[in-house]
C-alpha cells in the first residue's frame, strides 16, 4: 500500500534538510545526499581541516591491534563517494571490498573513483540500505562504516544487521563524531558545529544539510551508551577509542570468538 | 559487479539467493542486467555496473 507521506522539510535557500521526526526520514537523508554529492568530499576536508584521512587511517591501525581473524572480505556500509573502502582496500592488499550506500549518486561517484588497475577489481559496489543489507549471514570478516551510525533510522536495527553478515570474530568498525568530554573543547566543538559548519554549507548553496550534521551529532547516543547498545545488538568485544581530543571515535567491536578455522 | 559477488549477494527481502541475468558486459564486469530472487521472485536492476538491491517500493 502507498504511504501518503509530509512534504520535506527544506531550509530557506531550499536545500534539503531531513527531519528526524518524520515517517519519511530515510527518503529525506537520500534526497539530502544526492544534493551534496557534487561537493562532499571537498566539504568534509575543509570542514575537518583535512582531519578526515587522519581519523580513518588510525582507525584501521586501531582495527590491527583489535581484530583476531586475518581481513578476507570486507563491507564497507554508508560508503558515500568510497573514501573508506580505498582505504581498506589499501590497507589490506589482498582483501576484498565491498561498498554500499543508499544513495544512488554517492554509489555511482564511489565507483568512478575506483582505481582501474591495482586494487580496483577488489572493490565492488552497490546501492543498499544500511537496514537491510542485501548479504547473506557470516559474509564477511570486517564491517566498516564511517559517520553513518547518525544518520540511521534506527541505530538498534543497523548495528544488528552489521552484526548479522559478520563471520565469527569478524569486526565492525565504526567511526563517529561525539562531543568531546574536556568543557572547553566541547565548547569550540559545538561553536565550529552549529556555527561554522552551517555557514560553510551556505557558501556552498546547501544550508539545510549543514544545519542537519549539528542536530544529527545530537541526536546520536553517548560514547557509553553507543557502546553499551553493541553489547545489546550481540557483539562480545567492543571498545571505543577517542582521536583529536575526543571529536572522533572508533568504535571496534567483534561478532562473537573467532572460530578455529578463522583464524 | 562482477559474479563472484553472488556468492555473498542475497536479497534484501528474503534472504534467498539471486539469479543473474546479463544484458551488457565488459569483461567480468557486468554493467546492465538484474538479479532475481530464486524465493519471493522480487527483481533488482544493475545499471550501469550497480546493483540496485533496494526493496521495489524504496528505489525513488
Amino acid at each position: 500500500m502507498a504511504q501518503r507521506l509530509p512534504p520535506a522539510r527544506t531550509a530557506p535557500d531550499g536545500s534539503p534538510y531531513p527531519d528526524r521526526s518524520t515517517a519519511s526520514f530515510e527518503r529525506e537523508v537520500r534526497t539530502m545526499f544526492t544534493f551534496i554529492a557534487r561537493h562532499y568530499e571537498r566539504f568534509n576536508h575543509l570542514a575537518t581541516f583535512g582531519q578526515d584521512f587522519l581519523w580513518r587511517a588510525r582507525s584501521l591501525w586501531e582495527l590491527d591491534r583489535f581484530r583476531r581473524v586475518p581481513i578476507v572480505r570486507a563491507l564497507d556500509v554508508g560508503c558515500g563517494t568510497g573514501e573508506f573502502a580505498r582505504a581498506v582496500a589499501t590497507h589490506y592488499p589482498s582483501a576484498r571490498v565491498v561498498a554500499t550506500d543508499l544513495t544512488l549518486e554517492m554509489v555511482r561517484r564511489a565507483r568512478g573513483a575506483a582505481p582501474g588497475g591495482a586494487g580496483g577489481e577488489r572493490l565492488q559496489f552497490g546501492r543498499a540500505s544500511a537496514l537491510r543489507l542485501p548479504f547473506a549471514d557470516r559474509s564477511f570478516d570486517l564491517v566498516t562504516n564511517a559517520f553513518v551510525l547518525r544518520n540511521l533510522s534506527s541505530l538498534p536495527a543497523g548495528l544488528a544487521e552489521m552484526r548479522r553478515v559478520l563471520r565469527p570474530g569478524g569486526v565492525l568498525l565504526s567511526l563517529e563524531v561525539g562531543e568531546p568530554s574536556a568543557a572547553p573543547i566541547r565548547a569550540v566543538f559545538h561553536a565550529h558545529f552549529d556555527h561554522v559548519v552551517p555557514l560553510l554549507g551556505r557558501a556552498f548553496g546547501s544550508e539545510g544539510p549543514y544545519r542537519y550534521l549539528p542536530e544529527s551529532l545530537r541526536g546520536l547516543p553517548d560514547r557509553p551508551r553507543l557502546l553499551a547498545m553493541h553489547g545489546e545488538a550481540g557483539f562480545s568485544r567492543h571498545t571505543a577509542r577517542t582521536q583529536s581530543l575526543g571529536v572522533v571515535t572508533v568504535y571496534l567491536a567483534e561478532a562473537g570468538a573467532p572460530s578455529e578455522e578463522s583464524r | 559487479m562482477r559474479p563472484d559477488l553472488l556468492e555473498i549477494l542475497r536479497c534484501p527481502v528474503c534472504k534467498g539467493e539471486l539469479e543473474l541475468s546479463v544484458a551488457q558486459r565488459d569483461g567480468q564486469e557486468i554493467l546492465r542486467g538484474s538479479l532475481a530472487c530464486a524465493r519471493c521472485r522480487v527483481t533488482y536492476p544493475i545499471e550501469d555496473g550497480i546493483p540496485d538491491m533496494l526493496p521495489p517500493g524504496e528505489r525513488d
